[in-house]
């Protein structure tokens, strides 16, 4: 009945989506100008998105006799920032923050143009999160320790698992004594019938599929291989 | 590059009657003269030759380098030296030989202009120059070919490699540190040096090609044993070894590159994995399977041939200057190629390895936290994540879901660990009594690399 739907834009619906989709300019691009300086004196910290170098040893993996410990650890880095880093007040009034600031850096030094360097990006890009700051939040939740079995216990997981395996799964031992699955199959592993088993009803599941699927599959693997790679 | 050489001899037979002489000026123009040399140099050579036990073809080598010792010679000859007279039945002669005798080597344009190239110390006689590039499937007399100086050559260069490697990155894993080797001085390596250095190859050996070209016997297209659907099968070869691993099919004995450990079985019948371990026990500098002793081959490879005569020139130099100039040597010309050590890894599971690698080093166990994500919902997103021990970053990672941004986050963790490289290092061939400027002070020695089972 009706003919093809045709996309119109018009001035108006264009200015609409113009003033809606209006984003603020990054942080570091807006000047953030020290207060007892001139009016020229900052720094724009805006490097291009790039991946870290992984030539680049971080502090933690360091040895104890290494010179850049004591380099990164008490001179001016990004491992040394100011705590106040993730402060949303604005910089104009950074001399106010001088007692707050532990370390005596150049970069932790109020009204110098490159303390505001560090004020311009998000704590979680600084190789250390200063200590008071927030740290970015976890992908998955929070992994915590799991219950320590006692021993008697454990060759109880032990047993069941070994004598009757296939009435005690593992996700139904994890349950029942209220430990991680992981640790259950860290104790007994399942005998060699039920590995078995499982990889023939996988094998019989990945047998059904079709070609596309299989092709997917195939390539999230060829993937998952350049992950580990990193290439 | 494979070269038809038509000889010199040959065409001064089929224009001169047997008998007559034949003079021949080198024009050495082009080339530096660095020395004045005794014509002693020229002995006159002898054409009847022993082939099991026969030295009179090194004897001018021997000759000059006695002689370096007491001054150093040039390797070319004086302009100032009298015409070379060649008897046309020595050249004729020449074609019964299998590789060139060392007296050619003053003639030969290709030597010197090798020994010019490659700025080589005036002490290295052409000679000896010419005797790295005779492989032993060319001749197999060990006086004349270049395998027993391709042995120390080879381990040498292995010597420096790993001295380099295991001093300045001393967290490498074995299976890396073995394929940082290979890819510095594996037969790969030095195939491609050879050629880089202009070092062409004869299309068949013998006495009358120019010595200044490499020397070796190579697998005659028509020698091939072919068999209906041969290049069938080769492409399936082919195709079935660009999967990756887990793509191809069972084949117990690709765990390495293939065609090297040969499949072991135990008392039972079952075959057995080649370890770490095993691969440290009875592997070579690359923890591949070695190649027999005295096993010389009928045939063999432009790329096995080219890297035996860079380890046979390698030894010689190591001979004739010492360890400062062989050292300088591989400095220039090996140690100084680009290799991205981080593109070497391949791990696991990384994740796992870098929970044990934390929980043995006593830091806090890591966590992945987003830093960064855009478009979740998108068809094309992307998040940042980054893997923290406590409040400090140990990787970061890009990808296009959580857990590859998560994975890549922690091998990059893991080749920041593995990659670390001391500031002051020095070499144990650095710190010699002789050398006062250096003093050896011990380098790091790592507890070695996370197992995950």
């Amino acid at each position: 009945m009706s003919g093809p739907r045709i996309q119109c834009r018009y001035q108006s619906t264009f200015r609409r989506l113009t003033r809606s989709t209006a984003m603020a300019g990054a942080p570091s691009l807006r000047s953030s100008k020290v207060a007892s300086g001139p009016e020229t004196s900052h720094i724009i910290f805006n490097p291009p998105p790039s991946t870290p170098n992984v030539h680049h040893t971080p502090l933690k993996f360091l040895p104890p006799n290494d010179p850049r410990r004591k380099l990164y650890e008490s001179g001016p880095s990004l491992y040394n920032l100011p705590s106040d880093i993730n402060s949303p007040i604005p910089r104009r009034n950074s001399q106010s923050k001088v007692e707050n600031v532990a370390t005596s850096t150049v970069m932790s030094t109020p009204g110098t143009a490159l303390r505001e360097v560090a004020f311009s990006f998000p704590a979680g890009l600084a190789q250390r999160v200063p200590q008071n700051s927030r740290l970015p939040p976890p992908v998955r939740k929070q992994w915590s320790y799991e219950k320590e079995l006692t021993q008697e216990e454990v060759e109880e997981v032990r047993r069941l698992r070994r004598d009757d395996p296939d009435n005690n799964s593992v996700n139904h031992l994890a349950y029942k004594f209220g430990c991680s699955d992981k640790l259950v199959k860290a104790i007994q592993s399942a005998p060699l019938r039920i590995k078995a088993a499982h990889i023939e009803r996988r094998e019989a599941a990945m047998n059904s599929w079709g070609p596309k699927k299989r092709k997917a599959w195939e390539d999230l693997q060829r993937r998952k291989e350049l992950w580990a790679r990193d290439a | 590059m494979i070269q038809h050489q038509v000889p010199l001899s040959s065409i001064l037979d089929s224009y001169l009657a047997p008998g007559a002489n034949v003079f021949i000026f080198t024009s050495m123009k082009r080339i530096r003269i660095r020395g004045q040399l005794s014509t002693s140099q020229f002995t006159p050579f002898s054409p009847i030759r022993n082939p099991i036990a026969s030295c009179s073809r090194c004897k001018s080598t021997r000759h000059n380098s006695s002689q370096a010792a007491a001054s150093i010679p040039s390797p070319f000859p004086s302009p100032a030296i009298k015409p070379l007279v060649l008897d046309a039945q020595f050249s004729s002669n020449l074609e019964r030989f299998p590789s060139p005798p060392p007296f050619r080597a003053l003639q030969s344009a290709k030597l010197a202009a090798l020994h010019a190239r490659l700025d080589l110390s005036p002490k290295i006689p052409l000679q000896t120059l010419a005797r790295a590039l005779v492989d032993a499937t060319a001749d197999p007399d060990r006086g004349h070919n270049n395998a027993s100086l391709a042995i120390l050559g080879g381990d040498v260069l292995g010597y420096y490699c790993s001295e380099h490697l295991m001093c300045h990155y001393p967290r490498l894993p074995l299976e890396v540190l073995w394929a940082a080797q290979r890819a510095f001085i594996g037969p790969d390596a030095l195939g491609t040096i050879a050629r880089e250095w202009g070092v062409d190859a004869v299309r068949a050996p013998g006495g009358e090609v120019d010595p200044g070209l490499l020397q070796f016997r190579q697998e005659m297209i028509n020698e091939l044993h072919y068999e209906p659907g041969y290049f069938k099968k080769k492409r399936a070869e082919e195709l079935e070894a660009s999967l990756p691993p887990r793509m191809r099919k069972e084949n117990p004995n690709d765990d390495y590159t293939p065609g090297n450990w040969q499949l072991r079985f135990n008392e039972a019948g079952r075959p057995q994995r080649t370890t770490i371990t095993y691969r440290v026990m009875n592997g070579d500098q690359f923890g591949m399977q070695p190649s027999k002793a005295d096993h010389v081959p009928k045939h063999t490879t432009l790329q096995e041939a080219s890297s035996n005569f860079v380890r046979a020139l390698f030894a010689i130099i190591h001979l004739h200057g010492g360890q400062d100039v062989s050292k300088q040597f591989f400095r220039n010309h090996f140690s100084s190629r680009a290799l991205d050590l981080s593109k070497l890894f391949a791990f696991d599971h990384p994740n796992r390895d870098l929970l044990l690698l934390c929980l043995r080093e006593n830091f806090e166990p890591p966590v992945a936290r987003l830093i960064s994500e855009t478009g979740r919902r998108s068809a094309h997103p992307v998040f940042i994540v980054g893997v923290f021990s406590g409040h400090d970053k140990l990787g970061e990672g890009v990808g296009a879901s959580l857990l590859e941004a998560k994975t890549r986050a922690a091998v990059a963790a893991l080749k920041g660990w593995y990659l670390y490289s001391p500031l002051d290092v020095t070499l144990p061939s650095e710190a010699r009594k002789t050398d006062s400027k250096k003093t050896f002070k011990p380098n790091m020695v790592d507890p070695g690399e996370v197992v995950v089972y």
